[in-house]
């Protein structure tokens, strides 16, 4: 099983940043705070969404007949998402 | 079974949901023409000794052609990216449940009935209407109470589907469309029937 990224604080629903980075082969270590890649922020079903959007060549069409869904649904998902990413870029600055 | 009763824009391509729609209100029409009933409005529905093809033809073309302008007029407002057809067959497919409507005056049993009231009132008094037509009469308002409800829930879902609306401003907005759209329905039925 693949750990779950959590990408949200669980206490105050802050976005996490990243505290330590290991090497798994010669074990250097790296601490700091560095803040997720933006698509990063997104949940995991979001990031799923934007894969397959990426993997289809940008086809809302072909992501609706695989996802089994109707197009203005695969549209508002992905009009969602973009709008959730502008507020994080928009909180960011 | 639950959404694709109240929300099947949600998963149905538009091509299925267009030919589904085409064949329901096809059938709404001939229904409409074979039973005597008027729709003259997505609230006003008039049942007829006898009615025209051409009348029936009209009505429904008018409802269907002005509904699906205003909405698709008001998606426009909300969101840009609104599409003519997903409108379009949320028009459609919602006015697929009013095939109730005619089913209601087989035999014309709603027309006479309305009717026997209607004269009933005219000469004598309310007490002299037969308890049993009012019983018969609000009976057959259950059902068409139920149809209304569930035809403003398609059409709200999938205005709702087609523009990404969020928010409690929409359902006043769609409402107030919903009313102008209603006006200007009844006044080209009233002119040109």
């Amino acid at each position: 099983m693949t750990p779950k990224l959590p990408v949200q604080c669980p206490s105050c629903q802050n976005a996490m940043l990243v505290a330590q980075l290991n090497c798994s082969n010669c074990e250097t270590r790296v601490s700091g705070n560095y803040p997720l890649p933006l698509l990063l922020e997104l949940t995991e079903d979001e990031q799923q969404f934007v894969l397959h959007f990426f993997l289809r060549s940008g086809s809302l069409k072909e992501m609706a007949i695989q996802m089994g869904n109707s197009y203005p649904t695969v549209r508002n998902k992905l009009d969602d998402i973009i709008s959730k990413i502008n507020q994080l870029k928009l909180h960011r600055e | 079974m639950n959404q694709l009763l109240i929300n099947p824009f949600a998963k149905y391509s538009e091509n299925k949901l267009f030919a589904i729609g085409i064949i329901g209100n096809v059938l709404l029409i001939a229904l409409s023409f074979v039973l005597n009933t008027l729709l003259a409005g997505n609230l006003k529905i008039v049942y007829l000794n006898k009615i025209d093809l051409n009348s029936a033809l009209f009505s429904n073309g008018i409802i269907v052609a002005i509904t699906t302008i205003g909405i698709y007029i008001l998606g426009q407002v909300i969101n840009k990216k609104t599409r003519f057809i997903d409108i379009l067959n949320t028009v459609l497919i919602s006015r697929c449940v009013l095939v109730l409507f005619p089913l209601l005056n087989i035999n014309n049993l709603f027309y006479v009935l309305s009717e026997r009231i209607k004269n009933t009132l005219i000469v004598a008094n309310t007490a002299k209407i037969l308890s049993s037509d009012l019983y018969v009469l609000l009976l057959l308002c259950v059902p068409i109470i139920i149809t209304l409800i569930w035809f403003f829930i398609l059409l709200f879902n999938g205005f709702k589907i087609a523009t990404n609306a969020k928010g409690s401003k929409v359902v006043a907005q769609f409402a107030g469309t919903l009313i102008i759209i209603e006006i200007i329905t009844r006044l080209l039925i009233l002119n040109f029937l």
